[in-house]
């Protein structure tokens, strides 16, 4: 056979080879380039255009993409956010470029950023309240809107206190009713309707003075009202409470703008979510996330850690320890919505099913523990995420030399003192990483989630005050659901597009930072490993 | 010639891993607070033997084991007699220097404190006494809560044999103790060696013919799993009984 | 001192163990939990091919029967006699006796509607009587106590020659259709008017159904079927919309839960589900579903009125057939020959019997899952409304008469289908990535390529499938012809490749390690440059402006955004790291010495990589790809959100898929526990865990035997 040079040095297949790696290399890259990119720019303020169009509308708003019209092929049609959902029914228009006849960006145009309907964009009429109206042309205009907006804030913030303590005077009512109808027989069902009885009227002896105060905090809330011109003529009135934020936008200089820029992202961070998830911030699904996998370690590290002691130290290598390492292999290979299934048969419905039965049998049929809930879907997640915990304790243990093993059994420690003392201190960073690589791949992890207890809005918090503040038969949020919900399942997919990608970034920069961190300590570890192997 | 009673004895000791025996009916007397010396190729069960008096071959996979090994006239099997305080009472220094990823203080502290002890005045005084006792106090004491792996290796070895001492053994078996120690550094662990042997009674493995003959009192030679000669260094050095121990001294195997 | 440390060193022994126990028990936690995981799975979705149960309740004396039809807590059975009155029996023999009002005895015919809410009965004077009844439950403190309630909702002349075929009523109005010697008609009853409604059928009747809606009949003749449709109390008389003859003599005939299916029961056994469809121009033909084995004639079909089974009273035995799975369930035990009623109970949770003299026989039924068989899932199946048996997966519909379709096929194909193009797309990059790191990179590139390898390991798969479904699906649909392009890059890299290899040798030598890199780097932009570049004057050129709609108008072919092709891709994404991992460690575990030796006898170092190193190495790349697949299998949230889950079966790039994972997620939650779907979701979960296991088992083999052939020579 002849080989030609090209077949010899197999140039080719080299450069090839290169290619797919840099290929592979640039997806990873393109993936972080594309989230953090559109993320980035989610919440940057964008200009007010004002388009005058042939037909003699007049439309304000923000130009979102331009493209190639496919009903004019050759001409380009823009999508421009309007806003003003409560006055035009929707918040983008598509207009054809050609029939924009002037554009200009005012510079009196406001942004509205409101509790309901969405963004309005239009022009400062006037704020009206008790102490008098201030009109959109008074200079003392935008710091009396701040203001109002500032103590509109407040009273939200009361009421919604003063709402929390009405629902706890209520809940004792509501939870013996349930008691009172599900009782077996009738000297319970007595005892539950002397209690409902007693709950009642402390409800009543106690609520009087709050209602006056819900009154009083809505009234007051109702009479600062904020009156904006929309481009088309219409009248907008909002109260100053039902307003987040409202800037003159076009007249922002560079730091007010960042200034907005990074108090959007707080917003997003720290607040609840609005208007069906798509506005809003998303602290619900952070703080459902985190607990979720702070609930997961307590289960994953102990069963993790033991079995990786008993794999690496205990173990004598007959039939028994290959089938643990060989059920290991499988916990690592099944995929994670064959773990939903699971938890939703055994935890759900069989062990919550049984608790349900034993402990909560008033309020069947309606489910307590019995349906899916925080506590559920950490536990499923922590056997998802053994394998991980294993692997990595493993390693941490196979760094501790023989040697030194050997030489706490000659000073005479038992092997549980041997372990304790020396071998886990030792491995710590291992446990470290495996603990952190499984809380990153938990963070991330969806599906198992959507059987046993995630959900796209959570009435409550799983951790509040409410005795016994930790409720781990709540049904939670997720960041990684919350993606997957505003993303696909929302009635209004292009406005919520920024908040899903800043969603993602969150995630994603959570997850990465969470595996820099374990990858940088199993380095150490690695090295430490090579140096004892010397 | 042994007149000093017998701190280890073996009899009939028979030993060995899986299906293989290593030590083959060893009847052995090792009188106390003297250096005894465990010579022979490699393989010919010189660790083994010495890993039978404080049991650290019941770690091994397959280890078996007939006949008796007695420690100051006890049996080292009997299950009567705990693990840990055989463990204690025979102390042991490994080839490679072994210190815990701990302070030198906690190295050193460390049997007494797996045997209970909890008092920070007693464990102090424990560990300076065996840091004194190992030579190596006055290089350390300034840095007793420096991690022990910033020493030099003959002073890890030291510092070994410290810990060893912490527990108070009566016995200490060193296992080719200076095979990873340039010649400085063995000199100086020779010299410790030396020292203690007037307290405790001393096993030592190695490979090092003249390291025998420089420290040892007394020199068994195993061939193969089998005793062939044991008694007094000098004697056995100038004049050996038996021809492979002739042969294996004048460097005709091993 | 002494003693002391002897104390606590005991106690430091008993720890000892204790811990050990604990450990040894935390190993087997996992194994537990494992075990735990298959069991439950099995434990869960087993019970759907449960074989259907049906056990003898004993038997209750009582009057000559009519008609009979059961509550639905099965506590009494009511039984039309012949002197007028309603006796309801209960378990304990206990006979409660409500007459007839206006009925004159003796009662010649009485029948119940199939949801037993309506009775008709002609009377000694012949006049024909409509009822509504029901039975109320009211709560006794503790005690369940059933309240009948009998309305009269109207009469009319019947006239002699005529008999009772079917009745449906709905609020206090009831249509029942009658036979006479020449044909039949629909009489409507209302509490304001009686008319009737004459079909124009060859021959006397002998059996008929209407539908619950009320607006449809089947009549069967002597030898034809007819079929008619809205049934409107001002039209007084009716043609068929279609008919058809028939091969065997009907007795009996009744519609099916759900509005479509007749099933017709005949002379000598037959027992036939016929439905309309439309018909090829315009208009409806009738046809023939389904055919059952047995025999005996016919005397009664029941339909139940839960699901698609229905009950078949023969001359001497009772079965409980069930259309979808085309399944005889069971046979009633002990059925008595002298039956005159047959039927199910509404809750389908039992049926019942009354013989010729009156005794009432009860069964309970446990039919578990009669919908799901192995054929239903596994094999085609002919629903209703179709022409031909098709494998189809539709959960749920609206209504409580639909027809659940659950056949796995669809699912498991797109699993396949998606994890194929995934494979497609990833397995070639990675392992050449691998390769390419392993032999060839310059030093110090595989300490960059691990950690990024390892990123990508890390992204979350909704993020990777938001991603791919609402930026990478439009952006693909946009620019197809690039994505297009993209094949090319391939063919053209090693087309200059091979141009370069005939440069002289000293050029190459100058080109070697990091710049090879870059010059491919470069190789790459470029061509991606030229393909944005072009790409709008190609679009224009060949395809008329858009490639979509150029591929429907030119080849049929249907395009979905969300297809095969950027499932491929994105999971793909989610493939690439395991791959390349593993691949990786394979290539690594090949001994050094081997390359050498291989380098020294003359060959270059890609000689060596083909001859020695990929050879060596082929078990663990193989089980690379094996992992990958069960990665690429199991992944859930890539397809839900990057294929349009349509369950069709279509291997076009173009189209998207439904997959067992993406269907587990979305339809487990809202599966009712323990219904047939949550079992068969269940049983979904369970092939998902087979599969990935036996990938698993593989690929261990397969890295053992590597283990076992070098572990020798690198040592």
């Amino acid at each position: 056979m002849m080989h030609t040079p090209w077949l010899k040095e197999g140039v080719a297949a080299r450069w090839l080879a290169a290619a797919a790696l840099l290929i592979s290399l640039a997806m990873v890259v393109g993936l972080v380039a594309v989230v953090s990119a559109v993320a980035g720019k989610a919440f940057w303020p964008r200009p007010l255009v004002q388009l005058h169009l042939a037909d003699g509308r007049v439309l304000l708003g923000e130009v979102w993409t331009r493209e190639a019209d496919p009903n004019h092929p050759g001409h380009e049609r823009w999508r421009l956010k309007t806003g003003n959902r409560d006055l035009e029914g929707q918040d983008f228009v598509w207009v054809p470029k050609a029939a924009v006849v002037a554009r200009e960006v005012p510079s009196a145009a406001w942004l509205v950023e409101r509790r309901e309907y969405g963004n309005f964009y239009g022009f400062a009429g006037e704020l009206r309240s008790p102490e008098g109206i201030v009109r959109g042309t008074d200079e003392r205009f935008s710091d009396a809107v701040a203001r109002a907006i500032r103590r509109g804030r407040e009273l939200v913030e009361e009421e919604r206190h003063v709402l929390d303590r009405l629902a706890a005077l209520h809940a004792p009512v509501v939870k013996y009713e349930a008691r009172a109808k599900g009782a077996k027989n009738e000297r319970r069902r007595q005892r539950a309707l002397a209690a409902l009885e007693r709950a009642r009227q402390h409800e009543e002896e106690n609520a009087a003075p709050l209602l006056a105060r819900l009154a009083e905090v809505r009234h007051q809330a109702e009479e600062v009202t904020l009156v904006m011109n929309a481009a088309g003529g219409q009248v907008m009135t909002v109260p100053a409470a039902g307003v987040v934020r409202a800037v003159p936008i076009n007249a922002l200089g560079l730091g007010a703008r960042v200034e907005l820029y990074l108090s959007r992202w707080w917003e997003f961070l720290s607040a609840e979510p609005r208007e069906a998830n798509t506005e809003g911030g998303i602290f619900p699904a952070l703080f459902g996330t985190a607990l979720l996998v702070f609930l997961m370690t307590f289960a994953v590290v102990p069963l993790g850690v033991i079995t990786a002691v008993y794999l690496n130290e205990y173990a004598s290598g007959g039939v028994f320890t290959r089938a643990v390492r060989l059920a290991l292999a499988n916990l690592a290979g099944v995929p994670s919505i064959v773990f939903g299934a699971f938890g939703l048969a055994f935890f759900v419905y069989g062990v919550g099913g049984t608790i349900d039965r034993l402990l909560f049998a008033d309020s069947l049929p309606t489910p307590t523990f019995g349906t899916g809930g925080i506590l559920w879907a950490s536990l499923t997640l922590a056997l998802l995420t053994v394998p991980v915990v294993v692997v990595a304790t493993e390693e941490g243990l196979q760094s501790v030399p023989d040697a030194t093993r050997d030489g706490a059994r000659a000073l005479g420690a038992t092997r549980w003192q041997t372990l304790r003392h020396v071998v886990l201190p030792y491995a710590a960073p291992g446990v470290l990483t495996g603990t952190i690589l499984a809380v990153a791949r938990a963070a991330g992890e969806v599906a198992p989630l959507m059987l046993t207890g995630v959900v796209k809005l959570a009435p409550a918090l799983p951790l509040d005050g409410t005795p016994p503040y930790l409720h781990l038969e709540r049904k939670f949020m997720h960041l990684g659901f919350h993606i997957y919900d505003v993303g696909f399942q929302s009635p209004n997919v292009e406005a919520a597009k920024p908040m899903v990608y800043a969603t993602t970034l969150v995630l994603l920069a959570l997850v990465v930072v969470l595996n820099v961190v374990a990858v940088a300590l199993r380095a150490r570890l690695r090295r430490r490993l090579s140096r004892s192997a010397v | 010639m042994t007149t000093a009673p017998a701190a280890l004895r073996t009899r009939s000791l028979l030993a060995g891993f899986g299906s293989t025996a290593v030590l083959q009916a060893i009847d052995l007397t090792i009188p106390e607070r003297q250096i005894t010396a465990f010579i022979g190729p490699s393989g010919c069960g010189k660790s083994t033997l010495l890993r039978c008096f404080n049991r650290m071959n019941d770690h091994l996979a397959g280890f078996f084991r007939n006949g008796e090994v007695l420690v100051h006239g006890r049996d080292a099997y009997d299950p009567s007699f705990p693990l840990e305080e055989l463990r204690s009472q025979v102390g042991m220094v490994f080839q490679k220097p072994n210190p815990f990823p701990q302070s030198i203080a906690r190295n050193v502290s460390f049997g007494p404190r797996m045997a209970g002890v909890r008092d920070p005045a007693v464990l102090a005084e424990l560990v300076e006494a065996s840091l004194r006792r190992a030579q190596l106090w006055d290089e350390v004491k300034d840095r007793l809560h420096a991690s022990a792996f910033e020493l030099s290796g003959g002073q890890q070895q030291r510092l070994c044999i410290a810990r060893a001492l912490a527990s108070g053994p009566q016995i200490l078996l060193l296992d080719e103790p200076a095979s990873a120690l340039d010649p400085i550094a063995t000199a100086k662990l020779e010299e410790t060696i030396l020292e203690l042997s007037r307290e405790v009674t001393i096993v030592l493995v190695t490979h090092n013919l003249q390291q025998a003959a420089r420290v040892a009192h007394r020199t068994a030679f195993l061939y193969l799993g089998k005793l062939i000669e044991e008694g007094e260094t000098a004697a056995m050095f100038a004049a050996p009984r038996e021809r492979l121990t002739e042969e294996y001294l004048t460097g005709r195997f091993g | 001192m002494r003693a002391d440390t002897a104390r606590f060193r005991a106690r430091a022994r008993a720890i000892d163990r204790w811990m050990a126990g604990l450990i040894t028990g935390g190993g087997a936690a996992v194994l537990i939990a494992t075990f735990l995981l298959v069991l439950f799975l099995v434990i869960e979705s087993v019970p759907v091919l449960r074989s259907p149960r049906a056990s003898s309740e004993g038997v209750v004396p009582q009057g000559v029967p009519l008609a009979a039809a059961e509550d639905e807590y099965r506590e009494r059975v009511t039984v039309v006699g012949a002197e007028g009155s309603l006796h309801l029996v209960g378990r304990d023999g206990e006979v409660e006796v409500i007459p007839l009002e206006g009925v004159q005895p003796p009662v010649h015919q009485a029948l119940f509607s199939a949801d037993g809410r309506f009775l008709v009965a002609v009377d000694g004077v012949g006049r024909l009587h409509a009822f509504s009844w029901r039975q109320r439950v009211i709560w006794e403190g503790e005690r369940r106590v059933l309240q009948p309630r009998l309305r009269a909702i109207a009469a009319t002349a019947a006239g002699d020659g005529k008999h009772l075929l079917a009745v449906v009523g709905e609020g206090s109005s009831a249509k029942v259709l009658v036979g006479t010697e020449d044909g039949a008609s629909v009489v409507h009853l209302s509490e304001k008017s009686t008319s009737a409604t004459n079909l124009a059928v060859a021959g006397p009747a002998v059996a008929g159904a209407l539908t619950a809606s009320g607006e449809q009949a089947w009549v069967a003749t002597a030898n034809g079927l007819q079929w008619f449709q809205r049934l409107d109390p001002e039209v007084s008389l009716l043609e068929p919309t279609a008919s058809v003859p028939l091969s065997f003599r009907p007795t009996t005939a009744a519609v099916l839960l759900g509005d479509v299916t007749l099933v017709l029961g005949g002379e000598s056994g037959e027992v036939e589900a016929w439905q309309a469809l439309p018909a090829a121009g315009a208009g409806w033909r009738l046809d023939q579903a389904a055919q059952f084995h047995g025999s005996g004639r016919v005397i009664a079909v029941t339909p139940s009125q839960r699901e698609k089974s229905f009950l078949v009273q023969r001359i001497t035995a009772a079965e409980i057939l069930h259309l979808t799975s085309r399944r005889t369930l069971l046979a009633l035990p002990g059925y008595p020959a002298d039956a005159v009623v047959a039927r199910l109970s509404p809750r389908l949770d039992g049926a019942f019997a009354v013989t010729a003299k009156g005794a009432v026989h009860r069964w309970s039924l446990q039919l578990h899952h009669p919908e799901a068989s192995l054929a239903t899932l596994f094999l085609p199946v002919r629903y209703e409304g179709y022409e031909r048996a098709h494998v189809v997966w539709q959960s749920s519909g609206g209504s409580a008469g639909f027809e659940p379709k659950l056949s796995l096929l669809p699912l498991i194909v797109g699993t396949l289908k998606g994890a194929l193009y995934a494979l497609l797309f990833s397995a070639p990059l990675a392992l050449a990535g691998a390769l390419y790191v392993n032999q060839f990179a310059p030093r110090g590139l595989r300490e960059v390529v691990k950690p990024v390898i390892e990123l990508m390991a890390a992204v979350p798969s909704v993020v990777v499938g938001f991603l791919a479904a609402l930026f990478l699906a439009p952006l693909v649909r946009e620019h197809l012809l690039i994505s297009a392009g993209v094949l090319l890059a391939a063919p053209s890299v090693a087309a200059v490749a091979v141009v370069w290899s005939l440069a002289p040798a000293r050029w190459q030598r100058r080109l070697s390690g990091a710049r090879e890199l870059v010059v491919v780097l470069g190789m790459l932009v470029v061509a991606g440059t030229v393909l944005i570049v072009l790409e709008p004057h190609l679009h224009q050129a060949w395809f008329g402006g858009d490639v979509v709609h150029w591929l429907y108008q030119r080849l049929g072919v249907t395009y979905d955004q969300r297809n095969a092709m950027v499932v491929g891709f994105a999971l793909g994404f989610a493939v690439i790291p395991i791959i390349f991992t593993i691949a990786e460690d394979a290539l690594s575990n090949v001994p050094p010495s081997l390359v050498a030796a291989s380098l020294a006898l003359g060959a270059t170092p890609w000689e060596a990589a083909r001859t020695v190193v990929i050879p060596a190495a082929s078990p663990g790349l193989f089980a690379a790809v094996m992992l990958g697949l069960g990665r690429a299998v199991g992944e859930t949230m890539i397809v839900l959100m990057a294929t349009g889950n349509t369950p069709l079966m279509s291997l076009s790039p173009f189209n998207g898929m439904r997959t067992m994972a993406a269907t587990i997620a979305v339809e487990l939650p809202e599966a009712p526990y323990g219904g047939t779907l949550y079992r068969v979701l269940i049983l979904t979960a369970l092939l998902l865990f087979c599969f990935t296991f036996a990938i698993n088992m593989v690929a261990a083999a397969v890295a053992e035997r590597l283990r076992k052939r070098f572990g020798r020579l690198a040592a």
